[in-house]
């Protein structure tokens, strides 16, 4: 599963976001307040990919260079 | 707790051009660190209305029921706009302005603040809250001057005071893009 963060220009504001029939509050403790938000986030990224990026796992290639 | 006295020798009343919108259309709303509302977002096809009257007709109030014997303090955001109307558009655009049970209203005042009715501030309660018609009328008189309008009511209880819109910082800005969500949502 991917990893997200949100995005810089949402790091000082707080957005209701209506899902279904609910809301959810995005801002910087989305990660904390929210057990599983990676995966919430994945399963509506269609609606908040506008606020948050996708973090890419470092490669293997890269670890392996730094470990001579 | 702070106060300013901004407030003195500003301006009073409602300009006579107000926006509506419903909540349910709504699928993000966007606060500023100091809570003012800096953007909103609506569902693809969906939009703001515009309502022009005149001036000196609107008016929108924010009366208090104090807690008493519940938990809350309630805020009763009510606004009360003079639509006036002439062709058969109009009078369909009245009737889609009452049909909605959690409409939110965008209202410039004269003092160059612009408040928004009927929104949480809870983001987690979004679509918990709106207001809708409590009474309305379309009286038609026998006096030259009488008015062809219709007065209603639009109220809901809220748990907080109207929110300051503020997305483009300055008055023409905030006008600029609240005239922008009158074009539905692509």
């Amino acid at each position: 599963m991917d990893s997200y963060r949100l995005k810089k220009e949402y790091q000082n504001k707080k957005v209701a976001v209506a899902i279904g029939d609910r809301s959810f509050g995005i801002d910087k403790d989305f990660h904390t307040t929210y057990t599983n938000a990676n995966a919430f986030i994945e399963k509506n990224i269609n609606i908040l990919s506008k606020y948050f990026d996708v973090v890419k796992p470092q490669t293997d290639a890269k670890n392996k260079s730094t470990k001579k | 707790m702070a106060g300013a006295c901004a407030a003195v020798k500003k301006a009073g009343g409602v300009n006579k051009a107000i926006y509506a919108g419903s909540v349910k259309d709504l699928t993000s709303v966007t606060f500023a660190d100091d809570g003012t509302v800096s953007a909103l977002t609506f569902a693809v096809g969906k939009q703001l209305v515009k309502y022009v009257g005149r001036s000196a007709k609107n008016t929108a109030s924010e009366p208090i029921t104090a807690e008493g014997e519940g938990n809350v303090n309630e805020y009763v955001h009510t606004v009360q706009p003079v639509l006036y109307h002439f062709t058969q558009a109009e009078r369909d655009a009245i009737e889609d302005l009452f049909a909605l049970d959690q409409a939110f209203f965008i209202i410039p005042m004269r003092s160059g603040q612009i408040l928004v009715y009927g929104l949480s501030k809870n983001v987690a309660t979004l679509q918990d809250f709106g207001l809708k018609l409590s009474e309305g009328d379309d009286a038609v008189g026998i006096e030259l001057n009488d008015m062809n309008a219709q007065t209603c009511t639009m109220a809901g209880n809220m748990l907080h005071k109207a929110i300051i819109y503020n997305e483009g910082v300055t008055y023409p800005n905030n006008i600029t893009a609240i005239e922008a969500y009158l074009t539905p949502a692509t």
